[in-house]
């Protein structure tokens, strides 16, 4: 590998983003036969994974990615499909035949944001979905591709027309997007975004909305990096950097490890080491450290405490006890659960289960194989332990 | 001399090359940055620095640099179009900011950035102008990365709604052509908060206040620069380096402040530190911190000046009741203003007290509100005399240890350590402290003609310590005479020396005479050509002298408290008193006692005004010592705590530890 540099939260280079090529061989794989949602923690690397799907789609694909964040009404969300068709399809707009027509002899609009009728209207956003989505499907079908688009903030979008437009326009983009999806073979999209979309649509449930857009995606949860990728990134932005430690080798095990493998927290611990300094593996873990326990730090880990509030009311306490176990023992089967939690709290044994499924769905937990619940990443438990002074115990 | 202006409140008027010269600290910093921008011209990574520090930390002076740094490096140059947007300025919505990017980059680069590609959006629907107008920048963009140089990005997201947001991070996730460096005064929500769709975006980078050899270099380099041969002096004098010392130990390393003051340092008109420090105040530093207040929120200037009133620690209850409010919105506000710099906080327990993190803020602030520089005069003038010994140290490295006065202490130390250490066994007043010879044989040896000066000088040390033990106060000030009178053949050792005038001047005390006891103090300087009577030299008075009870101990204050007036060495003796604090625990010192001399010096040093601060800190000391109650120092001001944790050897650890 080149000499990487650290670049917390912004914008990889292609050839920088590592670690994922398995995933990405297994997500086209899936997109063969069904479109993904790619859900996971914010900041795990989604946005990063498409960048890269873009970047070098296999033989026989064409890629279009797009923030939808930036769009507020579903007809900028049209006209965005649209616009970004009409950039990889051969022959341009002039391939969208049905748009054409659309537009009319007459020679509608395509005025920036939205698409303007001939008699000066703005043109249905459905109708331009679907018009698109069929032009693109003729398009693509004639020189035997298929098209994927790779939407990222879509939970944003929804959000974004809801307050614009209403609920009940984000619900019908919502649908129209499972719809169109289902229809075109020669089609797929791929969506992801900051926030989970079922934050979006348990706020639109409670409007009435019950249409279930995901039902027949796959779900893709990329999770951390694989332990020996992690490592090498953290190998290679040490070197990249110049960071001087004792043993490079072993301070990379350390970050990996520390931070749970996730390449954006590499990034940034790295950022803090000095040029100036030499390091060895405690030193570093004391920089971590540090910088957790700093009040006014950037990592927002608190985020994992306050939310318990809100997304589990009165359970709040056992789901508390459960992280604080945890956290303490490093792992433990539900029968060890039950008895460090019993000690502070009453709990039955359903609800016990209950409340460990949950926190496995909210990625606080993961549950694995062996059936021994553990932090979902390592670098949560470390926060939880340092914010409520724990002691990691045997 | 050469006049150079330096714009301390826009850096970016000054001329950059001077900028350059004056840089200190931030070197590899800006390295960094220019490296990723670099990188950022020729792959696709795009970097989105962030510069946080509280006003005056150097952060415009850094994206100057930067600005410059890339115009100066001709492949840099062709890669990379600036758009370094003005500091002042802020706009509500993303269509606004993008239209002031390309603002700046049609000044800067007209042929390729046409102005009238603003004039084609205006009056069109936001929705549409905002589609069309972000083509246009991509468009023209061509290859080249823009460099975007964005100032208190605080201030846009405080502007910005969370639509706004999402269509600035929408644009920059789709065009990545832009790699930002923008600077904020402290972390802010937008950035660091996990559902903010900036969340994790930007590097941060903390600018860190210089320390004292950092802002002496700046100094030096702006006296240098200005061709000011005044300045480079006086930076080179005790005078210069005692004063940088107590500016930084009550300011902190806030460039801004350094630069606002160079003038007045190096003003010889002015007489003493006092007095310069006076001259700042009135005519600079009021004007500098209101100028710092302005910048925050309402409810956080109203904590300033809660703090301000305060001179203790304050807990977050005591501040709400002060301002009317509530402890969640006190504490939110308390989180930002730590982020921005301007307070500190302790935790004790599982309560948090928080104070201004720059006491000169405070001081001065104080000097405004009561007129009477009295407070902060006394208080720079004891740290000035504080500091001196740091100074000393400083100047001469290790040669420190040649010094006169602390060869004395040193050595009376270790004797009177050592004399402890054999207490024990040696307490009955009969038992000779020498095992092997007897006072009757240690006579033989000082009478004898065969002995040599080295072995009468020895066997007399060794006699005045059996004296000593045996409470015979007379012949113990005799041995002690006579192995002083021998001190002047080269063969006696220095540290037996010392250790006669100290075990004397115990004598002395113990028999009632405390004027020569308090001559001894004087014959360590007169012998040793020192121009004054040293800190060490007293607090090695203060330890004989707390050897005797409590009577003949405060009849030898009086006396001492007497000649350290006429001598004028009052500093030097709040320093001592305060630096003697620290010994409590090799003198073994019993709580009771140190609590009967910390009443005697209350009282008799009352009248002294320049015994306000140490006997504040004494008492302070004591009180903790005593008690062991973190609330004991937390009443005190940062400043005056600082020393005192330095020198009860308190650790940040161990004190955020501590129950209280």
């Amino acid at each position: 590998m080149k000499n990487i540099r650290t670049n917390p939260g912004g914008q990889l280079d292609p050839s920088e983003i590592v670690g994922r090529d398995e995933l990405i061989r297994r997500l086209w794989e899936v997109l063969d036969g069904r479109c993904v949602y790619m859900n996971d923690l914010r900041r795990i690397g989604k946005t990063q994974i498409m960048v890269k799907m873009k970047a070098d789609p296999p033989m026989g694909w064409i890629c279009v990615k797009r923030d939808l964040g930036r769009f507020h009404t579903a007809e900028e969300f049209a006209r965005s499909a649209y616009e970004d068709s009409a950039t990889v399809l051969t022959g341009g707009k002039k391939a969208m035949r049905k748009m054409s027509e659309l537009f009319g002899k007459a020679g509608g609009m395509e005025i920036p944001g939205v698409i303007k009728l001939p008699d000066g209207s703005v043109a249905p956003w459905k109708e331009v979905l679907q018009r698109t989505f069929e032009d693109v499907s003729e398009s693509v079908a004639k020189t035997n591709q298929r098209i994927l688009f790779l939407w990222d903030e879509v939970p944003f979008l929804i959000d974004n027309i809801a307050k614009r437009q209403g609920e009940h326009v984000a619900m019908e983009v919502l649908d129209s997007i499972r719809s169109f999806t289902q229809d075109f073979d020669q089609i797929r999209v791929l969506l992801t975004g900051s926030i989970g979309l079922h934050h979006v649509l348990k706020a639109l449930q409670q409007k009435g909305y019950n249409g279930s857009p995901l039902n027949r995606m796959e779900l893709v949860r990329p999770g951390p990096l694989a332990p020996h990728d992690a490592i090498r990134l953290a190998k290679d932005l040490l070197d990249g950097e110049s960071i001087r430690s004792e043993n490079s080798q072993q301070s990379a095990e350390f970050i990996a490890k520390a931070v749970g493998n996730v390449p954006f927290y590499i990034h940034k611990l790295i950022s803090r080491l000095k040029r100036s300094e030499d390091y060895t593996v405690e030193s570093i873990r004391s920089v971590l450290n540090f910088e957790l326990a700093d009040l006014n730090n950037d990592w927002d880990l608190e985020h994992y405490r306050v939310r318990l509030g809100e997304y589990y009311g009165d359970d709040e306490s056992l789901a508390i006890a459960i992280l604080d176990a945890i956290a303490i023992h490093t792992e433990l089967d539900f029968e060890r659960v039950r008895s460090v939690v019993s000690n502070q709290v009453t709990v039955g044994e359903e609800k016990l289960r209950t409340v460990l499924k949950l926190l496995c769905k909210d990625h606080y937990l993961e549950h694995s194989a062996e059936g021994k619940y553990a932090y979902y990443i390592a670098i949560v438990a470390r926060w939880w332990r340092i914010s409520r002074d724990l002691k990691k115990g045997r | 001399m050469t006049v150079i202006r330096l714009h301390q409140f826009s850096p970016q008027r000054s001329n950059p090359d001077d900028l350059e010269t004056i840089l200190v600290a931030r070197a590899a910093l800006l390295d960094n940055a220019l490296e990723k921008i670099r990188n950022s011209s020729v792959t696709k990574n795009r970097y989105h620095l962030l510069f946080v520090g509280q006003r005056g930390i150097g952060k415009t002076h850094l994206i100057a640099l930067i600005n410059r740094r890339v115009e100066l490096d001709k492949k840099l140059r062709n890669k990379v179009r600036i758009a370094w947007l003005n500091e002042d300025e802020t706009s509500s919505r993303f269509l606004h900011l993008l239209i002031r990017i390309y603002r700046s980059l049609a000044a800067r680069y007209p042929d390729e950035f046409p102005i009238q590609d603003v004039q084609s959006v205006l009056g069109l629907d936001a929705s549409e102008a905002l589609a069309k107008f972000s083509n246009s920048v991509v468009q023209r963009a061509k290859n080249h990365t823009i460099l975007l140089l964005i100032e208190n990005l605080d201030a846009h997201f405080a502007k910005f709604s969370i639509e706004e947001q999402r269509n600035w991070r929408g644009f920059v996730q789709d065009h990545p052509i832009f790699t930002t460096v923008a600077t904020a005064q402290g972390l802010f929500d937008g950035v660091k908060k996990h559902d903010e769709p900036f969340y994790g975006f930007f590097d941060t980078q903390h600018l860190q206040p210089l320390s004292i050899e950092q802002t002496s270099e700046m100094l030096m380099k702006i006296a240098i620069l200005q061709d000011n041969e005044p300045m480079q002096q006086m930076l080179n004098t005790p005078k210069g380096q005692s004063m940088l010392r107590v500016i930084h130990f009550l300011a902190g390393g806030n460039p801004r402040l350094y630069v606002l003051l160079s003038e007045l340092i190096a003003d010889d008109t002015l007489d003493d530190v006092i007095d310069t420090f006076e001259a700042m105040v009135d005519q600079q530093l009021t004007s500098y911190y209101q100028e710092r207040l302005r910048w925050l929120a309402p409810l956080q200037q109203d904590i300033v000046q809660v703090l301000c009133r305060f001179r203790s620690a304050v807990s977050v209850k005591q501040i709400a009741e002060e301002l009317f409010t509530t402890n969640q919105s006190i504490s939110s506000q308390l989180k930002e203003l730590k982020g921005f710099g301007y307070v500190t906080f302790t935790k004790v327990g599982r309560e948090t007290w928080y104070e201004l993190a720059e006491p000169l803020m405070r001081l001065v602030m104080q000097v405004k509100e009561t007129g009477s520089h009295q407070p902060l005069s006394l208080l720079v003038e004891f740290l000035q005399a504080w500091f001196d010994r740091e100074e000393l140290e400083r100047k001469m490295g290790l040669q420190e240890r040649e010094c006169t006065s602390w060869r004395y202490l040193e050595s009376a130390l270790s004797t009177y350590d050592q004399f402890l250490k054999q207490w024990p066994e040696l307490r009955q007043p009969d038992v000779p402290s020498s095992k092997l010879r007897t006072i009757e044989e240690l006579t033989e040896i000082i009478e004898s003609r065969k002995t040599t000066l080295k072995e009468k000088a020895e066997a007399l040390f060794s006699r005045s310590l059996d004296f000593m033990l045996m409470r015979n106060w007379h012949r113990l000030v005799s041995d002690c005479t006579i192995l002083l009178e021998l001190s002047s053949e080269d063969d006696i050792s220095e540290n037996v020396a010392f250790s006669a005038i100290f075990f004397r001047q115990l004598g002395w005390i113990r028999l009632g005479e405390y004027p020569k006891a308090i001559d001894d103090i004087s014959l360590i300087s007169k012998t040793k050509r020192e121009q004054t009577i040293s800190k060490s030299t007293i607090e090695a008075f203060l330890a004989a002298m707390e050897l005797t009870d409590a009577s003949s101990c405060e009849k030898a204050i009086e006396l001492l408290l007497e000649r350290i007036v006429e001598l004028g060495v009052e500093n030097e003796l709040g320093g001592a008193l305060v630096e003697y604090l620290g010994r409590s625990e090799l003198f073994g010192k019993k709580l009771d006692k140190l609590a009967d001399w910390n009443s005697i010096w209350q009282r008799l040093g009352a009248s002294v005004p320049q015994l306000i601060v140490p006997l504040r800190l004494l008492d302070a000391g004591t009180n903790y010592l005593i008690t062991k109650r973190p609330e004991v120092l937390l009443g005190l001001p940062l400043e005056e705590r600082k020393i005192l944790k330095e020198v009860l050897n308190i650790s940040d650890e161990s004190w955020t530890n501590l129950d209280g």
